[in-house]
């Protein structure tokens, strides 16, 4: 029996191990970097007239193998064909493909594209893009803390475009998170891509938020789908709130076409935005092992901002301690008072 | 923390089926049937993996009857940044046996505890307890050393998940 009983005791220590999330790095912008992961961008064709109304939508194309078909869903789908940002993870670049997989769909919608490869895949790369009609004012790159998952590390980035929407700024962040993590890494990992953005910011993209508790980061305890309290999804919105962002999409149910499961893997967070109330799923678009999800919005000028987060006596809403977008937007604003 | 109207439905189906499970037992214990494999020893403690703790577990079982048990199993899970404690006392059946060879039924509630940890200072992390019924059956092979592989079904607040786990005991006097 020792062996067993040694064999039980190194699986009960190793369900015990913490997971080490390696140093986040920070934020670069995309012209210092060089090599095989350097990113691409180029500028809508033609500028959009200036607005406070946008669309934005986020999508795991899953590789984007099928370019041409992903095309089509996207133009034939009235809320995505009038996006006016795209946030795309899970999407590939391949040197014998004519142009990079993100730059033929950002050509075919009439839009400007920044590819960013998280990391090498087989003669090409895997990474994230953002796809906009408004020209970007800037586009940074930064390696999220990396987590040590058995059969499962790889390097994940977060990137983040600047706009300038009805006048003023606008940062938009897409990230993609590691799948087996439990919900206190998810946050140390997206944390850093997160923390100093500016009072008026958008992040989006697969959280990879699942319903499970990780044992190892390998075994998922599909048993507190039921009994505990083991949505990310929510957990994560709670983080989020600490950091005044709210997520409209948290309500619009399952983001991925799982049997039995509602699986809640892609949001859009605001902050210092007003929404204008539409957003959702698009489950009618099966070209992906996920749905596009998309939140139209409307864009507050720093004031507003500054203004959104105090209450009518103009006392800030966070009462336990000193809320950080509050400061950040008074900060910002004494920066530049003429916003 | 209230019960959805499944863990209900299948607290309800998992008390029916153990009540009807029992009355066949002592149905066929009052007709001279041989049920149980062992008359001693009536205790038992094994290790759990997956199984009614979740990941794993260790439990305790006390026949009261020839096929009739009672036990409890319970959890202490340190994943990376979040702790799950979980503890399933049970009521135990054994509708059918042939030598060592037995098929068992367990049902009670489950409660679990978790706890999430955050090393962001602006998020302390959150904890909640919330509590289920548990329905499992499956083989049992019982000699000195106990052996058990089931399936079963979870049902709480999150609605129904199925679930499986191997047990490895040893009977005890």
């Amino acid at each position: 029996m020792k062996p067993l009983f040694a064999a039980t005791l190194s699986a009960l220590l190793a369900s015990a191990c913490s997971l080490p999330l390696g140093p986040p790095g920070a934020w670069v912008d995309w012209t210092e970097i060089d090599g095989p992961l350097r990113p691409e961008v180029s500028p809508p064709p033609t500028e959009s007239t200036p607005s406070t109304r946008l669309r934005i939508a986020t999508f795991n194309v899953h590789y984007g193998n099928d370019v041409e078909g992903l095309i089509r869903v996207l133009k034939q789908n009235p809320r995505l064909a009038t996006a006016d940002v795209l946030l795309l993870q899970e999407i590939r670049s391949f040197p014998e493909e004519s142009e990079s997989r993100a730059r033929r769909v950002a050509t075919a919608l009439g839009m400007g594209c920044a590819y960013a490869p998280a990391r090498p895949h087989k003669t090409g790369t895997h990474g994230l893009a953002v796809l906009s009609r408004l020209p970007f004012e800037s586009v940074e790159i930064m390696e999220l803390p990396r987590a040590t998952i058995a059969m499962g590390t790889e390097r994940r980035i977060a990137m983040a475009v600047e706009l300038r929407v009805g006048g003023e700024p606008l940062r938009i962040v897409n990230v993609h998170l590691d799948t087996r993590l439990n919900i206190g890494d998810r946050v140390g990992q997206l944390r850093p891509a997160i923390i100093d953005a500016p009072p008026r910011v958008i992040v989006g993209g697969d959280f990879n938020t699942n319903p499970f508790v990780w044992t190892a980061n390998t075994i998922p305890d599909a048993r507190t789908l039921a009994v505990a309290d083991s949505d990310q999804a929510r957990a994560l919105d709670v983080y989020m709130g600490s950091l005044d962002f709210e997520n409209p999409t948290a309500s619009l149910g399952a983001t991925v076409p799982l049997p039995l499961l509602t699986v809640h893997l892609d949001s859009i967070y605001t902050r210092g935005i007003a929404q204008l109330g539409d957003s959702g799923v698009e489950r009618s678009v099966g070209i992906s092992d996920h749905w596009p999800v998309w939140l139209d919005v409307t864009v507050d000028s720093l004031q507003s901002t500054v203004d959104g987060l105090c209450d009518a006596r103009g006392v800030p809403r966070r009462s336990d301690s000193e809320s950080p977008a509050r400061r950040q937007a008074e900060e910002s604003l004494s920066a530049h008072p003429d916003s | 923390m209230s019960p959805t109207r499944e863990s209900l439905l299948a607290a309800i189906a998992a008390l029916s089926l153990l009540t009807v499970a029992s009355s066949a037992s002592a149905a066929a214990e009052s007709r001279g049937e041989p049920l149980s494999v062992t008359a001693s020893p009536r205790h038992l403690v094994y290790l759990d993996l997956l199984g009614k703790g979740g990941v794993w577990g260790v439990g305790f079982e006390r026949l009261l009857g020839d096929a009739v048990a009672a036990g409890a199993a319970f959890s202490f899970t340190l994943a990376s940044s979040q702790t799950v404690l979980s503890a399933s006392p049970y009521l135990g059946v054994y509708p059918f046996a042939q030598g060592r060879h037995r098929w068992f039924l367990h049902a009670g509630p489950q409660a679990v505890h978790t706890r999430i940890r955050s090393a962001a200072p602006e998020w302390p992390g959150t904890s909640s307890t919330r509590f289920g019924a548990q329905l499992s059956t499956g083989y049992e092979r019982r000699g000195r050393l106990v052996f058990r592989a089931y399936g079963m079904l979870v049902a709480g607040d999150g609605g129904l998940a199925p679930w499986t786990g191997v047990s490895l005991g040893w009977s005890i006097r």
